[in-house]
């Protein structure tokens, strides 16, 4: 697969020589890839966007765009050259130009023929063929939303970045407007970067998911990989629910209190690991004779979340469907059996 | 799809900038004509006022056919300003309301000499030795009052006698804007000594003397009522009565030990290295001629200082005791004189 | 292998493409932005220094000089007269903005667009205007006495002639700043209130009034810090002040350092005062995304109605339709107008095209600076900020002077020429274009640059195309505020004026000096001409840009 985006060993650092917004990522991306970036605020996976689309200037590493080098210590392409579009958080559609005069921006140099074509078109694969001549301040946030992506796609940019590109719509826009980007892209075939803190939505529409904690990028990898197999705790934790329990290698086995997991990784005996659990990983038998407690039980509608108390006095989350409920204070024994046993060290290496 | 028009942004640039640039030059071209390089265009800074001074101006320019440009202004803050403008001088003329502030600028060396032939006859008090300036017509310190608030018999016949309780708070006098305040001022010091002069000058101020910025505040507020006496120059009388006001004049100390009445000359120098020096000989002759001094007599009512003129309506030089005191001795006590009397 | 790759693009790119090489950037700035940079504040802040400099080398003359003119006393007189105008003004100002933006009165819009006309008329001509009604022998007297009365009933020279003069002819500037802010603001906040029980008058002063704070402080600071550099005004209505005393110094001293010293205090003064708003008002955000939003509450007045409208007439009667009655009077006849125009006609053309050339340098250099505060914070962003406000510190006065002795010595080839008078216009009034332009582009969301860039248009073409489109109406208002300025502006004019350059301003001083009343009512009456078109102009666009969105 041809490379579009190569980040190599970036880094970026704000207010000169202070705090460091990104160290040392590096990514790739592919031809009609679509890659989330996920992390909290702060992680810095907007810079990481502004960088690629170069209202940044990296301080560090190279950033390379369709096999060009954009940027590096010598070299800056500035972003009216970069070919690269973008979709912003707020939508930043021009007040004073119409939907069908903001898609035209980015088609300044064309002929005019073709570049009546693309906008037809790109106004079509988003569906607003009918309110071309409508301001933005007359649309809704959904509206502006598929303009700002049309307006985005119409040149043909080499690849589109979307910053956080759903916040700004309510919840049930929100579900609606996932799909329909991510149909949008896929019929363009565009290569994609957007950012994120929403895993669902990261988890939804990517192909692959890239997580950053404070400016590091932790993992990239598909969202299944991602979820079952993560790189760190923090990954762990980000994305979906983790508890972690502390167990002895054995052999073949890791001796913890919930028992005996696999050891997969093939870790040397004697070494002391924390084994990630995840709360549908976890089973609860009502049992009178059960060596562990309900601490809490609270309805999520489509699923009881347990809070459960073991011997050792350790929490672990266990998520159970919600027609059976095991009210809290109830005695229950606790059965795990997770088809990817994740370790990790307490340096928060895995292996 | 990237745009490579590196091009069209270097148009852009060029294009703004060329904008800015002809910008830029469309203003210097409006500016081209404010400057006063042309050559017969003679340039006077007046700290007499316009009303006075414009119509000799006119007269003069329709003699001659040159042109003239008036800055009007207070006498020393234009005296500041050809001070100022000593390397590059932009006045050809300057026309004071009183001499001192002359002689100082020929003691900076601001002036260039010229003694016309009409000066001859001008006493010797009011004009330089060394001809650096002219006096061109004069203005009597007078105590003006209002008819209906002053009767006859209690009008004060010298100024020392303003100091009398009975005129608290009803007395005016301008500031020292008005030079011609500022060199009664020195004259007072230059006649009764320094204290004497600040123990009086302070009795007036505690006699509820009004300060006001302008003479013509003065004479106005005498001519309404709201001043009973003024302290002011010969020419504000005759304004008054020209504007129909019920005012008397008393020309104070004429007594023969008193010190008679101040006569303040405006002058008129010639600015060292004036570009139009030429015509600015030419101006001050003109302003000594019989039609210049006409006009200043008749329409500003001031004293003719050339022997010969019919002084009108105007009490000529000879008619009154004047205060002896040459310029020179004036402008001694001018640094002396400020500092004696801040609060004017 | 990486570099290996890296360089086999690096020549894949030297081969056929233009690319550019990382410009050099000094701290955020480009060359060419520094440039400007260092320009402006070498122009705004040069004669200041220049002046600091004069002063400190006045050393102990200037020092006695000083003392002899007792500054304490001049200090007091000064804020006193400063901070009595600014109460008057918002007492003026701020009870007309709430009725005419949050009531029902009838012909509010009206009222809205006459309520800014005393911004047309310069302080001294209002001064002159009630002096001719409330002067020793003027109308109020004379009726007075006529009617039997003895002495006078009124006098408006002194300290509270000068208060009433200068608060009623700012005040517009309250009730501008205040009546935007009441009108953007957010009904939400009021309507919780009322849930809460309160009425009217406990809304108002319990959520309305905080709100306001920001708009009515910085009102405050624009009419206080005009009193403390008014010369015209308060020297027609003889009160002794800083710039009075200056200009005493200068027109009865040879030396002009005396001045220099004076002028150097009050400078200090005055930016005192402008640090405090900057800490005051901190760091604010002007960025209002207004996306549909609701219009503020609209209270009925019932019976009320007639109380306010008396208000409301009396303010607009004091400060614009009783002065150009007065200024019609004095003047006599239409014929008398006609004739001072027609003698006068080069005066008018003088002071149309100093202040058109003067506005529109400001503009462009205002567009420059206040896109460098805006989009590139930072030191130089503060530094330029600073610089430019400079204009705000510096009464006419004592801007003349410093320009005066700077240019003479060292630009002495502009110094004589009408160019000076342009400069000063220029750097007295540059904060209020860059104001203009900062409060436009700051409303101006960022990204929207950043989105033209991302489709292929250089910072130039983004800058032409996007952001001076959705700035030009605050740029436009800007200009007028610059040219309107200028062409009441009186103080400097009279320092920098070369001979027989005279503006319509300086007609009506020396008018007013030589006891020429009707000439200067005339000329008074053609100075407000030229301003109130402007004035109705902008408040079109004003009204254009909440259009906008």
């Amino acid at each position: 697969m041809t490379e579009v985006i190569r980040l190599e060993r970036v880094s970026k650092r704000y207010g000169g020589g202070g705090v460091a917004a990104i160290q040392g990522i590096s990514l790739v991306v592919g031809k009609g890839e679509i890659v989330a970036l996920l992390g909290p605020s702060g992680c810095g996976k907007t810079t990481t966007l502004r960088l690629i689309a170069g209202f940044e200037a990296p301080d560090g590493g190279s950033i390379e765009i369709g096999g060009r080098i954009v940027a590096n210590e010598r070299i800056f392409v500035p972003p009216e050259r970069r070919g690269v579009g973008m979709v912003f958080q707020d939508y930043a559609l021009f007040p004073h130009l119409t939907a069908r005069e903001n898609v035209a921006f980015g088609l300044h140099n064309w002929n005019a023929e073709r570049r009546r074509k693309r906008i037809e078109e790109a106004l079509d694969l988003v569906g607003l063929s009918e309110l071309e001549g409508r301001y933005p301040h007359e649309l809704s946030g959904g509206q502006q939303q598929r303009v700002a992506l049309a307006r985005a796609l119409a040149p043909s940019p080499q690849v589109v970045l979307l910053d956080e590109p759903f916040s700004n719509l309510d919840a049930d826009m929100r579900a609606q407007m996932r799909q329909d980007v991510h149909r949008i892209l896929h019929q363009a075939d565009t290569t994609a970067i957007f950012v994120t803190h929403d895993q669902e939505e990261a988890f939804m529409i990517a192909d692959r998911v890239g997580v950053l904690n404070q400016g590091r990028l932790e993992q990239i990898d598909q969202p299944d990989v991602i979820y079952h197999t993560p790189a760190t705790r923090f990954v762990a934790r980000f994305v979906g629910s983790a508890d972690f329990i502390p167990g002895i290698v054995q052999g073949e086995g890791i001796i913890t209190e919930l028992g005996t997991f696999a050891n997969q990784q093939g870790l040397p005996p004697g070494q002391a690991v924390e084994v990630m659990i995840r709360p549908d990983d976890v089973e609860l038998v009502a049992d009178l004779a059960g060596e562990a407690t309900v601490v809490t039980r609270h309805f999520r509608g489509s699923d009881n979340l347990y809070c459960v108390q073991l011997p050792s006095g350790r929490t672990v989350h266990s998520s159970q469907g919600s027609t059976q409920i095991v009210e809290s204070g109830a005695r229950i024994a606790v059965k795990t059996d997770p088809t990817h046993v994740v370790c990790f060290y307490e340096d928060d290496t895995t292996r | 799809m990237i745009t490579t028009d590196q091009t069209m942004a270097d148009r852009g640039t060029i294009g703004t900038t060329v904008i800015l640039l002809i910008l830029g030059w469309a203003s210097a071209i409006m500016l081209a004509p404010t400057t006063p390089a042309s050559a017969s265009e003679l340039v006077i800074y007046s700290g007499r006022k316009e009303s006075a001074i414009k119509p000799v101006v006119d007269l003069f320019e329709r003699k001659t056919g040159a042109k003239a440009v008036l800055k009007i202004g207070k006498t020393s803050g234009l005296a500041n300003e050809i001070l100022q403008e000593r390397q590059r001088p932009r006045a050809d003329i300057f026309i004071a309301t009183e001499a001192g502030v002359c002689e100082v600028l020929a003691r900076e060396g601001a002036l260039d000499p010229y003694a016309p032939a009409r000066a001859r006859s001008i006493p010797s008090e009011y004009k330089n030795s060394k001809g650096f300036w002219t006096g061109i017509s004069g203005r009597a310190r007078v105590i003006l009052y209002n008819t209906g608030l002053v009767k006859d018999e209690e009008v004060p016949s010298s100024v020392l006698d303003l100091a009398d309780p009975k005129w608290s708070g009803k007395m005016a006098i301008a500031g020292t804007l008005e030079r011609t305040t500022l060199s009664w001022l020195g004259a007072l010091v230059h006649v009764l000594g320094e204290a004497k002069a600040k123990a009086y000058i302070d009795g007036l101020l505690r006699n509820g003397l009004k300060v006001l910025p302008d003479n013509s505040d003065v004479w106005r507020g005498v001519g309404s009522g709201e001043f009973a006496l003024g302290l002011t120059n010969s020419p504000n009388y005759h304004l008054a009565l020209k504007a129909g006001l019920p005012v008397g004049v008393v020309y104070p100390d004429q007594g023969p030990s008193g010190m008679g009445s101040l006569v303040n000359p405006n002058a008129v120098a010639i600015v060292k290295g004036a570009r139009h020096l030429v015509l600015a000989k030419r101006f001050v002759d003109f302003i000594l001629s019989q039609e210049a001094q006409a006009i200043l007599v008749r329409h500003a009512f001031e004293i003719p200082l050339v022997s010969g003129m019919d002084a009108g309506e105007v009490r000529p030089l000879s008619s009154f005791k004047s205060l002896k005191l040459s310029q020179e001795r004036l402008a001694d006590l001018e640094e002396r004189t400020i500092r004696l009397f801040p609060g004017f | 292998m990486r570099s290996g790759m890296a360089k086999g693009n690096m020549e894949r790119a030297a081969s056929g493409e233009t690319f550019v090489f990382r410009r050099p950037t000094i701290g955020v700035l480009t060359p060419v932005a520094a440039l400007g940079a260092a320009f402006i504040i070498l122009l705004t802040a040069s004669p200041l220094l220049n002046l600091f400099v004069a002063a400190l080398a006045a050393g102990s003359r200037g020092l006695s000089s000083l003392l002899s003119s007792s500054v304490p006393t001049l200090l007091a007189k000064t804020l006193l007269l400063a901070t009595l105008a600014t109460l008057w003004a918002l007492l003026l100002g701020v009870p007309p903005a709430w009725i005419l933006t949050r009531t029902d009165l009838p012909g509010r819009r009206l009222f809205r667009v006459l309520g800014l006309l005393p911004l047309a008329i310069p302080p001294y001509i209002g001064a002159l205007t009630y002096i001719t009604l409330l002067g020793p022998v003027g109308l109020v007297n004379k009726a007075y006495q006529a009617m039997g009365g003895s002495g006078q009933l009124v006098n408006i020279y002194g300290l509270w002639g000068g208060v009433l003069v200068l608060g009623l002819f700012t005040y517009p500037y309250i009730l501008l700043l205040a009546g935007s802010a009441l009108e953007s603001s957010n009904p939400a906040m009021e309507e919780a209130a009322r849930a809460a029980g309160h009425g009217p008058m406990g809304i108002f002063v319990r959520v309305t009034l905080p709100l306001l704070r920001p708009s009515l402080l910085a009102g405050s600071l624009l009419v206080f810090l005009y009193a403390l550099s008014d010369f015209a005004a308060v020297s027609f209505l003889r009160v002794t002040t800083f710039t009075t005393e200056i200009y005493h110094q200068l027109n009865t001293r040879f030396d002009q350092r005396g001045a220099a010293a004076l002028s150097a205090v009050l400078v200090l003064l005055t930016l005192l005062v402008l640090v405090a708003q900057r800490k005051n008002l901190g760091r604010r955000s002007f960025v209002q995304r207004r996306s549909g939003a609701k219009p503020p509450t609209v209270y009925p007045l019932g019976r009320w109605k007639v109380p306010a409208l008396i208000c409301t007439y009396l303010v607009l009667g004091g400060s614009v339709f009783l002065p150009i009655a007065l200024l019609l009077y004095q003047a006599g006849s239409a014929a008398t107008i006609f004739q001072t125009l027609a003698s006068g006609h080069r005066y008018l053309w003088n002071s149309l095209w100093t202040a058109a050339v003067a506005a529109t340098m400001a503009t462009v250099l205002a567009l420059f600076v206040a896109y460098l505060i805006d989009r590139r914070k930072g030191p130089v962003g503060l530094l330029l900020t600073a610089a430019t406000q400079l204009g705000y510190a510096i009464p006419g006065t004592v801007l003349g002077l410093s320009l005066i002795l700077l240019y003479n010595t060292y630009v002495p080839w502009i110094y004589g020429t009408a160019a000076m008078v342009v400069l000063g216009y220029l750097l007295r009034y540059l904060p209020q274009a860059v104001q203009g332009s900062a409060a436009a582009l700051s409303q101006v969301d960022p990204n929207l640059e950043e989105a033209a860039r991302g489709l292929g248009r250089s910072s130039w073409q983004a800058l032409r195309e996007v952001t001076i489109p959705l700035i030009r109406p605050g740029m436009t208002a800007g200009w007028m505020l610059v040219f309107i300025s200028s062409i009441k502006e009186l103080a400097a004019t009279l320092l920098l004026r070369p001979a027989g350059f005279d503006t319509l301003s300086v007609r009506i001083w020396i008018a007013t000096i030589e006891v020429d009343f009707t000439a200067a009512a005339s000329t008074s009456l053609i100075l407000i001409a030229t301003t109130a078109l402007p004035l109705f102009l902008i408040k079109r666009l004003d009204s254009g840009i909440s259009q906008l969105d």
